[in-house]
C-alpha cells in the first residue's frame, strides 16, 4: 500500500491552487494558524454542508455564538447552517472573551461554536464571573490537540458537547453524533465518505470526493476500535502517535 | 449619476418617506422603543410627522437609550428572520451594543463600488465573511471572498494569494501590518481596488498606499454597524492630490446634521459643521430601524451641491465624545487640531496624537505628536499650530500661554510604531 505523507499532499494542493476556477469552490487554509507563507488552499465543493453543526442546531431557537478564527474561512458555512435552522449567528473574535461572554448573557445564547484553542480561555473567563454555561457546544479541534481535555467548567454543566477533528479548518475527518456529544467524551466516528486504514503506529485516510483527492494519507493519530454507537456507526478513541 | 432604487434625494425631497418610517416604527403593537423615546400616549395609534419642523423636533436616538432596552424588545422582525447579529466595535471603550441584521443582498449597496471595480475575482476583507459574500455575489459572475484574520496576517495573505485576490476591503487600522505582508507575498501589483473603512486614511497613509499599490483605485467607506455598515459613499477615488475623503449619503440612508450641544438641526450648507444623524429603515436595518440616530461623528459639509452626484457631501472631522476635553479657557477638540494641521498640508500630514496634562495647580501642558514633511520644520509648525488652535471662539492656544493658563505648546515627531488607534486622538497623560 502506497502512503501519502502530509508534506506531499500539501505540495499537491499547492500545485493545484494555480488552476482553481475563481468562485467555484469554498477555499479553506491548510493551516490552523501558524504556517505563514507556506499556507495554501484546500478547495471544497461549496454545496457541502457542515453536518455535525446542523445536527447541533436542530431545535435551537436562540442566537448562536460563533467564536472561530476568521482565518478558517468558516463564516459562510456557519451562517448558511444557521439560516437553514432560522437562528441568527453572532460572530466574535475567538479570544475576545469579554464580548463573547457579554453576548451569551445579553442574547440568551445556549449554543456556542468554538475552537479547541479558545474554549478553555472562555470557560475560565466565565467561571471567574460565575457565568451561565450554555447548554450546547460545538468544539473544533485539529490533529495536534486531540488529547487536550475540555474544561471541566463546561463539561460539568453543558448538556452536549459536539466535538470534531478537522484535517484542515472546514474539513472534518472525525466527528460526533448526538449520542456521543451527550457523552462529552473523546469517542468519534469517521466522517461520511472517509475510508480508514488503521495501523499500530498511524492511521491512513482516503477521500475521493475532494477536488484534490487524498489516498492513504498518513495522519499522526492512533485509533482504538470501540463498540458500536447507538447510531449504529463504529466509534473510535483517538490518541496521538508517540 | 448613480442608478439608485431609492436614493437619498428621494428621501430628502419626500418628507412622506420619513413620516412613514416614523409611523411604522411607532404604530401600536410594534416594539415600544420609539413610542417610549417620543413619548407617544398609549391611546395614540402612532406618532405623526407632518412637517420638517416636526421631523427636526423628534428626539435623537442615542446609543445609551438603546442599551437600556433588552435585545429581544428591540426587534422589529421575528427572531427567526434575523440574519445575523453584529456588535459595535467597542473602540470607544464602552460595552458592545448588539445589533440585529436582516438578510441583505448586494443590490444598490455596492453600486458605487461597481463603478470602479468588477469584483470578478477574489476579495480579501476584514469584514464578516458571510456579509461580503452576500453583497459581492453577482448573479453570473463567480467571485471569491477571503476573510483576513488580523491575528494571522501572513497565513491570510498566503491564502489570498492562492485565491488570486485583486481587491481589498479592510479596516484602515490593519494597513501597517497588511501592506508589508502583501508586498512580501509579491501580489501588491495585482491589486486593482482597495477600500478602507473604520477611520479615515491620513495623507501619509494615502501616499503609502499609492507607493505600494500602483495599480489600485483607492476608495473609502463611511459607516456604523448600527446603521447597516455603510452610511456614506465616496464622491471620487482618493488620489495623492485629492486625498480628502468626501462622502455622499448612501442609498436609503437619510443623513442630516445637528448641533452637538443643542441638538438643533444644522442646514447642510457648504462649511457647516455638526454631528451626523442617520435614519435608515431598509435593507439589513429593517430588523431594527434607526431613526435620527446620533452617530457621534462630527462632519463638515464640503459642498452643498456636488456637480457629479447632485447632493451635498461631507468629510468626517472628529468624534463628539472621545475627542473633546475641557481645559481652562475652553475645550480642546480633535476636530480643531485636525483643522489646523490640514491648513498647512505643505508642512505636515494630518495624523497626530495629542498628549494632555492637566492638574489643578499647574498650567495645562499639551504635546502634539505630528508627522512633518521636513524634519527641520518643527519649530515653525509649533508656532503656527499654537497661534491657530482655538480652544474657544475668542481664545487661541497662544493667547492662553500669554495668560499663563497653558505651557508653551510642544510639537514632536510622531513615531511610526505609535498605536494607530490613538492617531487623531487626545490622550490624557
Amino acid at each position: 500500500m502506497e502512503h501519502l505523507s502530509m508534506e506531499n499532499y500539501h505540495e499537491r494542493l499547492r500545485q493545484a491552487s494555480a488552476n482553481i476556477p475563481v468562485g467555484a469552490f469554498q477555499l479553506f487554509p491548510t493551516t490552523f494558524g501558524s504556517d505563514g507563507l507556506h499556507t495554501t488552499v484546500f478547495p471544497r465543493d461549496p454545496s457541502r454542508r457542515w453536518a455535525m453543526l446542523e445536527s447541533a442546531l436542530t431545535d435551537v431557537d436562540r442566537p448562536v455564538l460563533a467564536a472561530l478564527p476568521s482565518l478558517w474561512q468558516l463564516g459562510n458555512v456557519v451562517h448558511e447552517a444557521c439560516r437553514r435552522h432560522t437562528v441568527a449567528p453572532f460572530f466574535v473574535v475567538p479570544f475576545n472573551y469579554a464580548v463573547a461572554h457579554a453576548a451569551i448573557e445579553n442574547l440568551g445564547i445556549e449554543t456556542v461554536i468554538i475552537s479547541k484553542e479558545a474554549i478553555d480561555g472562555l470557560a475560565r473567563h466565565m467561571e471567574a464571573r460565575s457565568g451561565h454555561v450554555p447548554a450546547t457546544w460545538v468544539c473544533v479541534g485539529s490533529l495536534t490537540n486531540v488529547r487536550v481535555p475540555l474544561p471541566e467548567f463546561v463539561t460539568a454543566s453543558a448538556q452536549a458537547i459536539y466535538q470534531e477533528i478537522h484535517l484542515f479548518p472546514g474539513v472534518p475527518i472525525f466527528t460526533q453524533c448526538e449520542a456521543l456529544a451527550h457523552q462529552k467524551g473523546p469517542s468519534f466516528h469517521a466522517t461520511s465518505g472517509l475510508e480508514l486504514q488503521i495501523a499500530d503506529d498511524a492511521t491512513y485516510i482516503t477521500s475521493r470526493e475532494e477536488y484534490v483527492p487524498f489516498v492513504n494519507l498518513e495522519i499522526p493519530v492512533r485509533l482504538a476500535d470501540e463498540s458500536e454507537c447507538t447510531c449504529s456507526r463504529k466509534a473510535y478513541t483517538i490518541s496521538p502517535c508517540t | 449619476m448613480h442608478v439608485l432604487e431609492k436614493s437619498i434625494y428621494d428621501l430628502a425631497m419626500h418628507l412622506d418617506e420619513l413620516s412613514k418610517i416614523v409611523q411604522n416604527a411607532t404604530v401600536q403593537g410594534r416594539p415600544g422603543l420609539y413610542r417610549t423615546l417620543y413619548g407617544v400616549p398609549a391611546a395614540l395609534r402612532s406618532a405623526r410627522i407632518d412637517s420638517w419642523d416636526d421631523w427636526h423636533g423628534l428626539p435623537l436616538l442615542r446609543r445609551e437609550f438603546i442599551e437600556k432596552i433588552p435585545f429581544a424588545e428591540r426587534l422589529f422582525i421575528p427572531l427567526t428572520d434575523v440574519d445575523s447579529i453584529r456588535a459595535t466595535s467597542g473602540t470607544s471603550g464602552k460595552p458592545p451594543l448588539f445589533v440585529p441584521r436582516a438578510f441583505e443582498t448586494r443590490t444598490e449597496l455596492v453600486a458605487y463600488n461597481l463603478e470602479y471595480h468588477s469584483f470578478s475575482r477574489a476579495t480579501l476583507t476584514t469584514g464578516p465573511l458571510h456579509r461580503y459574500a452576500q453583497i459581492l455575489h453577482q448573479d453570473d459572475t463567480p467571485h471569491a471572498v477571503i476573510a483576513l484574520d488580523p491575528s494571522h496576517i501572513e497565513d491570510s495573505v498566503a491564502l489570498a494569494k492562492a485565491a488570486g485576490i485583486d481587491s481589498l476591503m479592510v479596516m484602515t487600522s490593519i494597513l501597517p501590518l497588511l501592506v508589508p505582508a502583501l508586498v512580501a507575498a509579491g501580489i501588491a501589483e495585482d491589486l486593482r481596488y482597495i477600500e478602507t473603512y473604520g477611520e479615515p486614511c491620513s495623507e501619509t497613509t494615502v501616499r503609502y498606499l499609492i507607493a505600494n499599490f500602483p495599480n489600485a483605485t483607492l476608495m473609502s467607506d463611511y459607516g456604523q454597524s448600527e446603521v447597516g455598515g455603510t452610511s456614506g459613499y465616496l464622491c471620487r477615488p482618493i488620489t495623492a492630490t485629492q486625498h480628502v475623503e468626501e462622502f455622499h449619503p448612501s442609498p436609503g440612508v437619510f443623513l442630516e446634521l445637528c448641533d452637538h450641544e443643542t441638538g438643533k438641526h444644522v442646514a447642510t450648507e457648504t462649511g457647516a459643521v455638526g454631528e451626523l444623524i442617520a435614519t435608515c429603515a431598509t435593507g439589513s436595518v429593517r430588523a431594527m430601524p434607526m431613526i435620527r440616530y446620533a452617530t457621534g461623528d462630527i462632519a463638515e459639509v464640503t459642498a452643498s451641491d456636488c456637480e457629479k452626484h447632485g447632493t451635498w457631501k461631507f468629510r468626517v472631522i472628529g468624534r463628539t465624545e472621545l475627542d473633546l476635553v475641557k481645559i481652562p479657557g475652553g475645550m480642546l477638540q480633535t476636530a480643531e487640531i485636525l483643522r489646523v494641521l490640514k491648513s498647512i498640508p505643505h508642512r505636515v500630514s494630518d495624523e497626530f496624537e495629542a498628549h494632555l496634562e492637566t492638574t489643578s495647580d499647574k498650567p495645562v501642558r499639551l504635546v502634539i505628536h505630528v508627522s512633518p514633511l521636513r524634519d527641520d520644520d518643527l519649530t515653525a509648525i509649533t508656532q503656527i499650530v499654537s497661534d491657530s488652535l482655538h480652544v474657544s471662539p475668542t481664545l487661541t492656544y497662544s493667547m492662553g500661554v500669554l495668560r499663563g493658563i497653558y505651557e508653551p505648546l510642544e510639537c514632536v515627531v510622531l513615531r511610526r510604531g505609535d498605536t494607530i488607534s490613538k492617531r487623531r486622538g487626545i490622550v490624557r497623560d
